[in-house]
């Protein structure tokens, strides 16, 4: 049984804004198990981004803790790094000067091997020189992805990676992001509003409830991969899903 | 495709430059004159030789206003976007002193750098700094102030700080409404450095125009025009090829 990684208990996020206060968590109890892949689903506007900001540390939280191998998140750090919805990747750079972005000082030769070795990870060999203005959208998201990595994070935090996708790009990028999590075995935790992404990719699946929100429950997903959306458990544990996240659906064909 | 274009232009210049010719055909020199008239008293005043003065006297104002301006602006205007509580106790004072014309600054101008040996110089230079000074503030605020959190979050997930997030996030960031800002306020002050030239001073373009007119030579007074209207074109020119070459360079251009 592999150790929590990340201990969130107790969490609440109280917004100030001009109405009054509003809450955005209520109570979120959460264990993060080392090297695993964790999606959070739930209804949009349930404070899913807000809980990875806060476990990011962009965000404080008003109560509660979030600890990460039992020291207390209080800032952001190159531990865990964060992929943005839309690539964060800085279009004023080049891929190569993109994926060395976290790397600090460190000599050409030294900054050099690890940008290459990441490069060559996410498939981009030959664009090094190329800005993000030149590139496709899943293109981006790979340099998004790389830059990530080459500042060997133990955790990635994943906040609707491939949202801004088409949907062939996306089932391309999900088989891209579980080949680099399974080399690089990092905690990954996702946050997606898509419940087939979630059960396509995550060991477990927590969902949340609607806001204020709290963890309703969390589903293992013991399915071996490479998973088949057309298989009876994955349908059966999305259906699941969507049963507690209250979807009202016409008659599945899965009910047959 | 060019050849299109130029000829387009071409057009619109003959028109204009008929329907000259038709209002002031046969005026005398103290009258409105007409094209000829213009060119040949453009020939006259190049060949005194006081054009090339005034067209250096101008130039010479209008780029030591735009440079103190943008030395003061830029890091201002960067640092009240950076800023929340330094933009909501500087910038309502910023805005209500910008509607006021420059050249209303005069009379406090000459007061202030009066008696100076340079004193016709630095009043002028004084006007252009404001009227430069105002567009590069404005732009540089609203550009740090409307930065995307998306990069500013991502620095500092990797560490990036201080000087460093200042030099590869924050000024990149910024810089396409900066170069905008620059370019209006360029072109801003040459206009005004022509109004700021008609009184108190003896060099400069804006001094030609109003000599000119105390001469009642107005051929000399739209020989005048004409080059001001040339050389606002170059200054234009050459500041949209910067603006254009910096951003391709970082990888900015826009499409």
């Amino acid at each position: 049984m592999s150790q929590t990684k990340i201990a969130v208990s107790g969490v609440h996020k109280v917004f100030e804004t001009k109405k009054g206060d509003v809450s955005v968590l209520e109570g979120v109890d959460l264990d993060v198990r080392e090297g695993e892949f964790l999606a959070v689903v739930g209804p949009s506007g349930c404070g899913k981004s807000t809980l990875l900001n806060c476990m990011a540390g962009f965000e404080r939280v008003s109560t509660g803790s979030i600890r990460i191998d039992g020291v207390e998140v209080d800032k952001p750090s190159p531990k865990r790094v964060f992929v943005f919805q839309e690539p964060g990747i800085l279009p004023w750079f080049s891929v190569w000067d993109n994926i060395g972005f976290g790397l600090g000082k460190m000599s050409f030769e030294a900054k050099h091997e690890i940008v290459m070795r990441y490069i060559r990870l996410v498939g981009l060999e030959g664009f090094e020189k190329a800005f993000p203005s030149e590139l496709s959208g899943g293109m981006k998201q790979r340099v998004e992805f790389a830059r990530a990595l080459a500042v060997e994070p133990d955790v990635l935090y994943l906040d609707e990676p491939f949202g801004a996708l088409d949907a062939l790009t996306r089932l391309e990028m999900r088989a891209e992001i579980l080949r680099i999590w399974r080399e690089t075995k990092k905690t990954c935790i996702l946050v997606t509003h898509d419940v087939e992404e979630a059960v396509e990719l995550a060991d477990r699946v927590a969902v949340m409830t609607r806001r204020p929100a709290t963890i309703h429950s969390i589903l293992d997903n013991p399915l071996p991969r490479p998973r088949d959306a057309s298989h009876p458990e994955f349908r059966d544990l999305k259906e699941r899903i969507f049963d507690i996240l209250g979807v009202k659906r016409p008659e599945s064909p899965s009910a047959t | 495709m060019n050849l299109r274009k130029f000829l387009s232009a071409a057009v619109g210049f003959v028109i204009f430059v008929g329907l000259w010719e038709l209002a002031t055909h046969g005026n005398s020199v103290g009258d409105l004159p007409s094209p000829w008239m213009t060119l040949r008293g453009l020939g006259q005043v190049a060949a005194q030789g006081v054009l090339w003065q005034n067209i250096v006297a101008s130039v010479f104002r209008v780029a030591w206003g735009f440079c103190l301006a943008a030395a003061v602006g830029i890091p201002l205007g960067i640092a009240l976007g950076w800023y929340p509580r330094l933009r909501a106790t500087l910038n309502p004072l910023v805005q209500s002193l910008r509607p006021i014309s420059p050249i209303a600054w005069l009379p406090f101008a000459v007061i202030m750098f009066g008696g100076h040996a340079l004193s016709s110089d630095l009043s002028a230079i004084f006007l252009l700094f404001l009227s430069a000074f105002f567009p590069i503030v404005t732009a540089s605020t609203s550009a740090t102030a409307s930065l995307d959190l998306k990069y500013i979050r991502s620095a500092r997930n990797f560490g990036i700080n201080g000087l460093d997030l200042f030099r590869r996030v924050i000024l990149p960031a910024a810089l396409p409404q900066i170069l905008t800002g620059l370019r209006l306020a360029l072109g801003i002050s040459w206009v005004v450095v022509v109004a700021a030239e008609m009184l108190g001073v003896e060099t400069g373009l804006g001094y030609q125009v109003m000599d000119s007119r105390n001469a009642l030579r107005m051929d000399y007074v739209a020989a005048a025009m004409l080059v001001i209207a040339v050389i606002g074109l170059l200054l234009d020119t050459g500041m949209a090829r910067l603006e254009s070459t910096v951003l391709s360079r970082r990888g900015l251009s826009r499409k």
